[in-house]
């Protein structure tokens, strides 16, 4: 069978736009597919020049739907370019904050985008399989808890940050408020109640999702066996904010374990004509092409990833629903796509019950918050952002002005476990040239499972990503397009 | 409360947020109680901001062709799209009509936007059609103020 080659030119989409190019064969079935988006210019620019301790403020800028996850990897880079760490107190009021955040984005994610696709099912029509569908399926109360509960995080993360989006309390060696004795057994109140909403919202997923969509979960569409990248604690067990990054090859073994100051010394970025995003590997395997097995470099991160490289959670009904998880698979390394939305509300859960802790902890109200400097060099800062892990690496010289910055999000990460989904997706569900929207959506979840943030990997606008897929015939024509334009910019 | 949305540092998108910052110094002690913010993000974070308060006026950069240009936007005419058009959340429109149907107490809500054509760099400068919109649409939230004493 045949097929056409086609040049795709991503300088000609419109900024911001996310695309998937389906190619057929002569027979109608999927013979590739490509997932491509185009990137905004000059963000390393707009840093270069500025006062390192400012790009905790700047960078969050890159993107609305992780500012966090920036706040914090910046915040760390910062402490590692001066050369210090945060007082005992500081890490405890920044992981609450992290805690906070990380429930908080991962209820919108399953609430949101995830749940909708199950819960009205993947081929219900495009006008109701969304939220506002939702309701008329579940009730209106169920949506009022989730903003209720979303409400709660923002809270938490008002208190410390000053503000909810685009914290401005993170600084070298600490953080710029303390937590009064008021503030702390608010957020315990708050805390408290989120963490009952998590249980319930993870018993919705394994009593009504998982055993009605069983067979899409465990599909082999949906499986890809690659290798497995996450931070965790001297013991293995899963941490958000700090630790050492581990990465497991697709049998489980480890591959390796390493501060990440030293992930240049593992992780390569190949180029492709067709996208703007880079394509992380493993050095020490090799970029084979953008596919999956043992001899490619190729490798995955966020919720499914961390669950793959820890031993064990540190908190006790977490740790439970990780045992159980891993017992519905028959054992980890778990390959499963779909198992994303599993893991991310077990995480979300181990996010609850750690923040909570710390809530309840009173020592997070004493007063040293910020521990000495020294002066300014070349620092790198990581952590678990709710899709992945995020470095941001900073040269900065003795007068404390950046000279330079690498920033790798977690979905440039996952760029090639993104684009072998999609492909793999489109092959399984397009056959005979037959495409409709239902279709589309199904290639859809693919991606979705991984909550791309393309804001952050291509530092596009944040919030506006609208979608184009195009399905191209042997003949190189296209023969269907399937649009999700007219994105409202916030406003209309 | 009056929310600018923006990116800061997005050139003509941070327009809304502009708007509200020439607000904010030229704000008379007949508006105290009037909570002027700015914002960065849409969908449901931004209901989660207006789910308090009784009126609300939230200023915006739209992408248009003649940029600077200032309108009026009425809630009917926002696009609502089935699935959310945004990879992370609900459009603006979708996110409203989330809180009417899970029966959650909006605002009185007036949206005003700001043209701008799609930005592409990061710069902390609007361009010059749209600084003179900002100022605009600033004295156009100022008369809504005006109504509500």
């Amino acid at each position: 069978m045949s097929t056409k080659e086609i040049t795709i030119n991503p300088v000609t989409r419109l900024e911001g736009e996310a695309k998937i190019s389906i190619f057929l064969d002569e027979g109608g079935n999927v013979e590739d597919a490509y997932f491509q988006t185009v990137e905004f210019k000059g963000f390393e620019r707009f840093c270069v020049g500025r006062a390192v301790e400012e790009l905790a403020r700047i960078t969050p800028r890159i993107c609305g739907v992780c500012p966090g996850a920036h706040v914090m990897a910046s915040t760390k880079a910062i402490d590692a370019v001066f050369g210090t760490k945060p007082t005992e107190t500081a890490r405890k009021i920044r992981e609450l904050y992290y805690d906070a955040f990380t429930v908080h984005d991962h209820l919108l994610h399953f609430y949101v985008l995830a749940a909708p696709d199950f819960v009205m099912g993947p081929d219900a029509p495009r006008a109701s399989r969304n939220v506002l569908g939702m309701i008329d399926k579940v009730g209106e109360g169920l949506v009022k808890k989730v903003l209720r509960n979303m409400k709660n995080m923002t809270d938490i993360q008002e208190m410390i940050g000053g503000k909810a989006i685009h914290s401005v309390f993170g600084l070298p060696g600490g953080v710029s408020k303390g937590i009064t004795e008021e503030e702390r057994q608010e957020m315990e109140k708050k805390m408290k109640e989120t963490l009952e909403f998590v249980k319930e919202s993870l018993a919705l997923l394994k009593e009504k999702i998982v055993p009605a969509y069983k067979d899409l979960i465990l599909s082999e569409g949906y499986i890809h066996r690659t290798y497995y990248m996450g931070t965790v604690d001297e013991n293995n067990m899963l941490n958000l904010y700090d630790g050492d990054l581990r990465v497991i090859d697709p049998d489980g073994n480890e591959f390796a374990k390493f501060h990440p100051s030293e992930y240049l010394e593992h992780i390569a970025e190949h180029v492709e004509p067709w996208t703007f995003i880079k394509f992380p590997y493993l050095k020490k395997v090799g970029w084979k092409g953008v596919k999956d097995g043992k001899d490619s470099g190729i490798y995955r991160v966020g919720p499914l990833a961390r669950m793959n490289v820890a031993e064990g959670l540190s908190t006790p009904v977490a740790n439970e629903e990780f045992k159980e998880f891993y017992d519905f698979f028959g054992g980890s390394p778990v390959h499963h796509t779909m198992a994303y939305h599993w893991t991310r509300l077990i995480e979300t859960l181990y996010a609850a019950e750690h923040g909570l802790k710390l809530a309840k902890d009173k020592s997070i109200t004493n007063r040293d918050i910020r521990a000495e400097i020294g002066v300014a060099g070349e620092g790198v800062g990581c952590v678990e952002a709710p899709r992945g892990v995020l470095i941001h690496h900073y040269f900065a010289n003795p007068d404390g002005i950046t000279e330079k910055v690498n920033i790798i999000v977690a979905t440039t990460h996952n760029n090639g476990g993104i684009c072998m989904s999609v492909r793999k997706a489109a092959k399984s569900v397009i056959k005979k040239g037959k495409v409709n929207d239902g279709i589309l959506n199904t290639i859809e979840m693919a991606f979705r499972a991984y909550d791309p943030c393309l804001a952050c990997a291509t530092h596009t606008l944040p919030g506006t990503m609208p979608m184009e897929v195009e399905i191209i015939d042997h003949r190189g024509r296209k023969i269907k397009e399937l649009r999700r334009l007219e994105c409202d910019n916030r406003s209309g | 409360m009056i929310i600018g949305l923006g990116n800061p540092i997005l050139g003509d998108d941070s327009a809304g947020i502009l708007a509200v910052r020439e607000l904010k110094e030229k704000r008379k002690s007949s508006h105290e109680k009037v909570e002027i913010k700015e914002f960065y993000v849409g969908g449901i974070r931004l209901l989660e901001e207006l789910m308090d308060y009784e009126k609300a006026v939230i200023v915006d950069a739209i992408i248009g062709d003649r940029p600077g240009n200032v309108r009026l936007i009425e809630r009917g005419t926002l696009s609502s799209k089935g699935h959310g058009s945004t990879i992370h959340d609900v459009s603006i429109s979708q996110a409203l009509d989330l809180a009417e149907k899970s029966g959650l107490r909006l605002p009185e809500l007036r949206i005003i936007g700001i043209e701008i054509l799609p930005p592409t760099e990061f710069t902390e400068n609007p361009s010059p059609e749209v600084e003179k919109g900002i100022k605009e649409a600033a004295k156009m939230v100022e008369k809504i103020m005006e109504g509500w004493n």
